[in-house]
């Protein structure tokens, strides 16, 4: 199996929203980590449709100090909505917002802004459905280009979005929006539930998949590597087999680890070094 | 109330309600049903026309503070400002609704810093919403969260403590079923504490940490009623329907609701 830098390994402040970021921080810098996906979250980063900001300065203050970069921007979604319907606040607040965090990620130097499209309404068309975020992300990819930044999608889980937890939707969506620099990100938490496997997404995707959230996973949602059921070297030789070399995000979404994140980044960065050949 | 319709529209919801039979509601003001910022919120004259037509009547809001960037005790000048402008609509919104009761909790803190600052944000904020609620005529029921949710009032203790302290005219307390059950407490611990100032509830079946439709948990349905006629509660008994094994069918979760509680409704 091909050997692996652990630089690979990225971290997450997803589960680290009862720390301090300074904390955050802190913990990746111990782990001897050298890359982040930035949660764009409160209490670490806040910012809202209205153009208001905060933390943004202190982030990057801290990041520089531990020289860590930021690999992905991955803005909460909160209750914006790719789907909203046009003229509607909720529509203009969402364009607005995600407008903002661009911004935010060129600040930050990051070349990619996450996006997960979420919140279909399940009493509405599809087609409807698909044109609204559809166009969307066609006006955001402009405006993230005049940035020099490239807007990732990824995989909702079923229970996030009707239309955007099938493989398929990404496929078409890189069809509509092929000049846009749509790019995408690859969750190994939503491979294990929507039965996909790696190969499948690199001859759709190939060289736009932006980076991979390498993660275990049961259904519940995404865990530390060892606690869930996915074949962790299998998916590592898959992704090794296609070339990939890019972030592999530890991103640890949901309740599960938010009590103590940092022991849960310590067992999944020794497994993770281990499994790509650096942790003997 | 609608948090469980989070994935169907504001009119599906009405429809489902009215065809369940239910008269009233409590308004969860999240999105994509209702829109509210720091800047504004929806009509609220036509959405109380929309459920009116339908013969319910909004009795009650909640303004999301876990949907958004916005809560009671938020870390900053800048936050603060903004959450409080987004509370303080979501006042102006349950006046113009005609309700009388807008829910409210403590917001949180996060572990690294002293829990004593987080409370006095909590404190300071609650108490400068509870003078536009007092400007507006209505009152602010405070509710517990569970602990995993909040590190500020997250039990009767702290509750009380809040209430005392804050000590407004327009600020009353509400029971939330799963956060008492999460705390190992019982409806009669919350009489016992704070009688008749227990104005508002949010009426599930606990197991005790998830908020389950009735016959989905585990709670004495037919002790807790008896409590709450006992001790003369005439608040309401809103279904807060919140857990996400829900939100997929959530009529079909408020039709298995209404046939627990209707062996128990007298007209």
């Amino acid at each position: 199996m091909q050997q692996a830098p652990s630089t690979m390994i990225a971290g997450s402040n997803v589960h680290y929203g009862r720390y301090s970021f300074r904390y955050f921080v802190e913990t990746q810098a111990e782990l001897g980590l050298t890359q982040i996906e930035l949660w764009g979250s409160t209490p670490h980063l806040w910012c809202n449709h209205l153009g208001r900001e905060e933390g943004i300065d202190e982030i990057s203050r801290l990041l520089y100090g531990s020289r860590l970069a930021v690999s992905a921007f991955a803005p909460r979604p909160y209750g914006y909505s790719l789907f909203s319907e046009p003229g509607s606040a909720l529509r203009e607040a969402t364009l607005s917002y995600y407008r903002k965090c661009i911004e935010i990620a060129s600040r930050l130097q990051s070349r990619y802004l996450c996006l997960v499209p979420i919140g279909d309404c399940a009493d509405t068309r599809e087609d409807a459905l698909w044109a609204r975020c559809s166009n969307a992300l066609h006006e955001l990819c402009k405006t993230a280009k005049s940035h020099g930044v490239a807007i990732v999608i990824g995989e909702a889980s079923p229970q996030e979005s009707r239309l955007f937890s099938r493989f398929e939707a990404l496929t078409r969506l890189r069809r509509g929006l092929s000049t846009s620099g749509l790019k995408f990100f690859l969750d190994t938490s939503r491979l294990g539930t929507h039965r996909e496997n790696i190969a499948q997404w690199f001859e759709k995707l190939g060289e736009d998949i932006a980076f991979v959230r390498f993660v275990d996973s049961r259904w519940a949602g995404p865990r530390v590597w060892g606690e869930g059921c996915l074949p962790a070297k299998r998916l590592w030789l898959q992704l090794s087999q296609a070339g990939y070399t890019g972030p592999l995000v530890m991103h640890l979404s949901g309740d599960r680890y938010q009590d103590d994140p940092a022991a849960a980044d310590r067992r999944n960065v020794q497994f993770l070094k281990g499994l790509i050949g650096e942790g003997k | 109330m609608n948090q469980h319709y989070r994935k169907y529209s504001l009119d599906y919801f009405l429809e489902c309600q009215h065809r369940i039979g239910f008269e009233s509601v409590e308004l969860w003001c999240g999105s994509p049903h209702f829109w509210i910022d720091p800047q504004g919120y929806d009509d609220c004259s036509a959405i109380r026309k929309k459920a009116a037509a339908r013969g319910i009547s909004i009795v009650s809001v909640t303004v999301p503070s876990f949907l958004w960037q916005y809560q009671c005790a938020a870390e900053s000048g800048l936050r603060a400002e903004q959450s409080f402008r987004y509370f303080s609509n979501g006042i102006h919104a349950a006046s113009e609704l005609q309700c009388k009761i807008m829910t409210v909790n403590s917001g949180w803190g996060i572990q690294t810093e002293p829990k004593q600052e987080a409370w006095k944000r909590a404190k300071d904020f609650l108490a400068r919403l509870c003078d536009v609620a007092q400007h507006e005529g209505v009152i602010l029921a405070l509710e517990a969260l569970r602990n995993d949710e909040s590190n500020i009032v997250n039990d009767i203790t702290s509750t009380k403590r809040m209430f005392d302290e804050i000590g407004h005219p327009s600020l009353k307390v509400m029971v939330d079923t799963i956060a008492m059950g999460a705390a190992g407490e019982s409806l009669n611990d919350w009489f016992d504490v704070f009688g008749r100032d227990l104005a508002h509830s949010h009426f599930l079946d606990g197991d005790p940490h998830v908020h389950n439709i009735w016959g989905d948990g585990n709670y004495p349905l037919e002790d807790m009623l008896q409590t709450m006629n006992d001790r003369g509660y005439e608040g309401l008994l809103v279904q807060e329907v919140a857990d996400e094994r829900y939100f997929d069918d959530p009529a079909l979760a408020d039709e298995r609701n209404m046939a627990v509680l209707e062996r128990f409704i007298e007209d």
